[in-house]
């Protein structure tokens, strides 16, 4: 610890040199004296004595200086003071620090902006005390990419439990839609069951009353809620004595026990209750329906690896001792940020984050640049101070010193400018989407984005500065000096570095404006893909019937059927039908299915889109049938049960057969579904967006099947929003108990659904713009430089008789060839990045010849552009004014 | 001056002499430090006097030496420098792994001698 001491001691001494240098002058005094005095004493006369005692010291002054270079903190004093003359330095040139601070600010804003939503994403989407030490074990399908976790089977989750040893207790949740009565208007609420460890695993206190005791997830005793913060609020008017009350859950009385703080916001999905979850021995049993989510904790020592490690082991266990279920299934233990901000989130932040870093990349080229052209006019200055004798590093020093200035001063604009854009992004987002994402209000400038922009700025303005700091006190250039400023050409080598910052520029804008052309033409991808389906004419609307009152399936179904009757009725609805899920909609579980006659392989894996759909909802779609027959009124409760499926089924499951006639159904094939026979194939739907998950659909009609939640969708004639009221009493006369809620139109369920894509494509439009913008002043720079310093050469070649395009085609010749070279270089980059966006995102090809046609001819033809400017301006220039230029 | 006798001091040697004639001493100025290394080396050291407030700095900054302000024996303000606990500790380490180092060194001249 001495080296810390020593710092200490040295800081301390920073602030006490004065005392210091009197006190240091009086020693020495003092010691002069007594060497003079101890010479006298010999027998020296006394003036003799004082100059053999100087001779001992080795001179006063000197003695000091050796002293001073040990004390306090010399090389951030020099620093000091470099920074003050640089200060000054800058200051006579205020055009051109200007220029400088705002294009470095450009650069740091973006990337502070981006860093702010990125490390909110990345690292802190929840606030749980212990965030790291929190994970999630998730399932994984057999052959499925890790991406693509899946929620456990309630049998796998207690024999994990049993047989693990890296975690404390787990807990579980599960999501359940339940009905609200009892306080005001019905309402339906996102709810999650919880078990009783889940509250202490996360290691939250709820603010008022208690959460869940132990017993309280036997069945039968769950009657017991926690209310959010956020429901507390708008339903229960904020009321302190809440606690006690009781509320009707799905017409369950259920006694309110608790209410969590604003910041606790888990699950992320909107969650507004939770409630015990209390499993019967049946239930704990299924090993089929995966349907648990695990949370847990690391215990002390244990790391993910390990855990990871533990549970792959485990799960090869499970596979060989129920290999019907578990065979292919892998465990994945996640951290629970990446729960939270989605594997997805994850990407798209990292990806942002390097187009951000692209854009500073470009920027430090550029204001490098402009650095190497301002050296050229300070060459003088400072060979003077090398001939000197100032070193080389001194000089780069000095030199670094001034870009760091520049970056500092591009830091403070940079925050005002992240500022200004965090603004706009975090206030675009829709309501109903932020609610899925419980951390976007929290996105702000904290002190480690602080910290993030100034290492930006250190980072930029040293980058920035060095090449042209390292030139410029190259040794040889004092040689170059003293042959005078007057040559026909000047510093090969200083043109190399030019040439070389604008190929890197190109290069590197080449690749962000692909990135972003990708990234917007697969997001309208997205979009076209749907627009056979017209969603803007498409009304949809959510419904949960609750178990007390539709426990029974024809219950369900005549509540179905009355509705769409009336709905059906209404004059500006097209036609209606209902639907379990929706295209873009968020809300697909996929189930497994079995074919009759071809059993499933242990470990291998078949899951569809069951959808359980009203005779009208191919016609609602616009969905054309490709070989069979719709579903009709013969196929009623009762009546053999039937099944469509789409072709991609048709295709994957019954190549070079007839799919007509062949049953299937859903679960396993001993399972208690009936099996249903196929009457009909319709045309592909597009139901989730990302290349991830790619499964066939299956539908099935809903008076055979009725589940107890769906969607209605009415397709309208005119504006489907102004349906919204007759629809709302329509439903209300069939129940006026019945809560219908999300109600939206498809249009707005894909936009919200991609909205998150669409952030991140506009994002990197925005880098992508920007980055064409500064290469081309980067272009531009450079060749308005060249030809300045090349006047007196054109002056020469027209008189001796060039041709004014001899003189164009040969400047253009040479910006064509830097353009060229960082093509060349910019798109084997360029496709390494679009192929991994392909990997993310449905719509996007890795070889869009298109987007990299354009791409590049877009960056090319700007480019020709910057350089045509000055050299039109070279052209039409006087031949004798050109050579008498200096 | 003849230097061809006299020995530079070894980099780094000069903070084991000052340590050790702390030890020796007791507290002391520099003047006082500077003349005991110079009797006790008899004239084979030499020893450039201004570059001992340096290496005063340095141990004061480590810890080793403290400093405060006396009376010289001929009635002098001056600045006393002493010796303290870690300094006597780091004066124990700085020892022996002198003396080690040195007796590896005469080991290795003598070899070298009789190969």
């Amino acid at each position: 610890m001495t080296w810390l001491r020593v710092i200490i001691r040295r800081i301390r001494e920073l602030f006490s040199k004065r005392q210091m240098d009197a006190e240091l002058d009086e020693e020495l005094q003092a010691h002069l004296e007594m060497m003079a005095e101890e010479n006298v004493q010999r027998g020296m006369p006394r003036e003799e004595a004082r100059r053999a005692a100087r001779i001992a010291l080795g001179g006063v002054e000197q003695t000091k200086e050796a002293v001073r270079d040990h004390r306090g903190l010399p090389l951030l004093e020099s620093l000091i003071a470099d920074a003050r003359f640089s200060a000054r330095t800058l200051r006579k040139s205020p055009g051109f620090t200007a220029a400088a601070i705002l294009t470095l600010a450009l650069g740091i804003g973006a990337n502070t902006a981006t860093f702010s939503v990125a490390s909110v994403f990345l690292w802190r989407p929840v606030s749980f005390p212990g965030l790291d030490r929190v994970v999630m074990v998730m399932s994984l399908f057999p052959g499925q990419s890790p991406l693509m976790h899946n929620q456990v089977a309630p049998a796998d989750f207690f024999d994990w439990s049993r047989r693990s040893h890296s975690f404390d207790p787990m807990a579980v949740f599960s999501g359940a839609d339940i009905s609200m009565t009892g306080a005001g208007v019905p309402q339906k609420l996102t709810a999650y069951r919880v078990s009783s460890d889940f509250f202490p695993t996360l290691e939250v206190q709820p603010i008022l009353g208690r959460t869940f005791r132990r017993e309280e997830d036997q069945p039968g005793r769950d009657q017991e809620a926690v209310l959010s913060y956020g429901l507390w609020k708008s339903s229960f008017g904020g009321d302190p004595g809440v606690v006690g009350k009781t509320i009707q859950l799905d017409g369950r009385t259920i006694t309110i026990v608790g209410v969590m703080g604003d910041d606790f916001r888990f699950p992320p999905y909107g969650a507004q209750l939770w409630l015990p979850m209390a499993m019967d021995e049946k239930e704990k049993n299924i090993r089929d329906d995966h349907f648990l989510s695990i949370v847990t904790r690391l215990k002390p020592g244990a790391t993910l690896a390990e855990a990871q490690a533990e549970m792959s082991a485990i799960a090869e266990r499970l596979a060989q001792e129920y290999p019907a279920f578990d065979k292919g299934w892998g465990v994945r233990v996640i951290p629970v940020t990446e729960f939270v901000g989605g594997s997805l989130g994850k990407e798209y932040s990292r990806i942002s984050l390097v187009a951000a870093m692209f854009i500073l990349l470009i920027v430090c080229a550029n204001v490098a640049n402009l650095l190497l052209a301002r050296s050229t006019a300070r060459r003088k200055e400072i060979a003077v101070r090398m001939a000197m004798g100032a070193s080389r590093w001194r000089m780069v020093r000095l030199l670094l010193m001034e870009s760091v200035l520049l970056g500092l001063g591009g830091c403070v604009f940079g925050l005002v400018l992240a500022q200004w854009q965090l603004h706009l992004i975090v206030g675009a987002m829709p309501a109903e989407v932020e609610r899925y994402l419980p951390f976007w209000r929290t996105i702000h400038i904290d002190k480690w984005t602080l910290f993030f922009s100034l290492g930006i700025a250190l980072f930029a303005g040293i980058l920035a500065g060095i090449a042209p700091a390292l030139r410029i006190s190259m040794p040889g250039i004092v040689e170059q000096l003293k042959e005078g400023g007057r040559g026909a050409t000047a510093g090969r080598a200083r043109h190399r570095l030019r040439d070389a910052f604008v190929i890197a520029e190109v290069a590197l804008s080449l690749v962000l404006m692909i990135g972003a052309g990708l990234m917007t033409k697969g997001v309208r991808e997205l979009f076209q893909v749907q627009r056979t389906l017209r969603p803007e004419a498409l009304l949809t609307l959510r419904i949960q019937l609750p178990e007390s009152k539709y426990k029974l399936a024809p219950q369900r179904a005549a509540f179905y059927d009355q509705s769409l009757a009336r709905l059906q009725a209404l004059p500006e609805v097209r036609s209606a039908t209902v639907a379990t899920g929706l295209p873009y909609c968020d809300c697909f579980g996929s189930h497994a299915f079995s074919i009759q006659g071809k059993p499933i392989q242990p470990g291998e894996f078949q899951e569809a889109y069951v959808q359980s759909v009203g005779r009208d909802f191919f016609r609602t779609m616009n969905l054309s049938l490709r070989a069979g027959r719709e579903f009709a009124d013969q196929d009623g409760q009762g009546a053999p049960p039937v099944a469509i499926i789409s072709e991609d089924f048709a295709r994957r499951y019954f190549p070079g057969e007839d799919p007509l006639g062949q049953r299937i159904k859903q679960g396993h094939d001993d399972s208690d579904d009936p099996w249903a026979t196929i009457v009909g194939v319709v045309g592909q739907m597009q139901y989730v967006w990302t290349t991830c998950v790619d499964r066939p659909a299956i539908y099935m009609p809903y008076q055979q099947v009725p589940r107890s939640y769906s969607y209605f969708v009415v397709r309208s004639a005119g504006d489907p929003m102004t349906l919204v009221p007759a629809i709302r009493s329509q439903i209300a006369s069939v129940d006026p108990d019945q809560p219908v809620f999300d109600i939206a139109t498809e249009a707005k369920v894909i936009h919200d659904s991609v909205i998150g894509l669409s952030y991140v494509a506009v994002m990197l439009s925005v880098m992508g713009a920007m980055a064409l913008l500064l290469a081309a002043l980067g272009v531009y720079g450079v060749m308005a430089y060249a030809v300045a310093e090349r006047t007196h050469e054109i002056g020469i070649r027209m008189a001796l008789g060039a041709e004014r395009r001899d003189v164009l085609a040969m400047l253009l010749r040479r910006g064509a060839i830097l353009t060229g070279i960082g093509v060349l270089i910019g798109l084997p980059a360029a496709l390494a990045l679009a192929k991994l966006l392909a990997s993310l995102l449905f719509g996007v090809g890795a070889t869009d010849l298109l987007i990299f046609c354009v791409g590049t001819l877009a960056l090319a033809g700007i480019a020709m552009l910057a350089c045509y400017v000055p050299a039109r301006r070279a052209m039409c220039m006087d031949p004798l004014a050109a050579l008498r230029y200096e | 001056m003849t230097s061809n006798a006299r020995t530079e001091i070894l980099q780094g040697t000069l903070d084991l002499l000052v340590l050790k004639t702390l030890d020796a001493l007791g507290p002391l100025h520099g003047f006082g430090i500077a003349r005991r290394i110079e009797q006790v080396s008899g004239a084979a050291l030499q020893l450039n006097q201004g570059t001992l407030y340096p290496a005063l700095v340095r141990l004061a900054q480590r810890g080793w030496i403290s400093s405060s302000w006396g009376v010289s024996a001929n009635n002098r303000r001056a600045r006393f420098y002493s010796l303290t606990k870690t300094g006597r500790k780091q004066l124990a380490v700085e020892t022996q792994s002198w003396e080690r180092m040195a007796s590896v060194i005469a080991r290795l001249l003598q070899g070298a001698g009789e190969a």
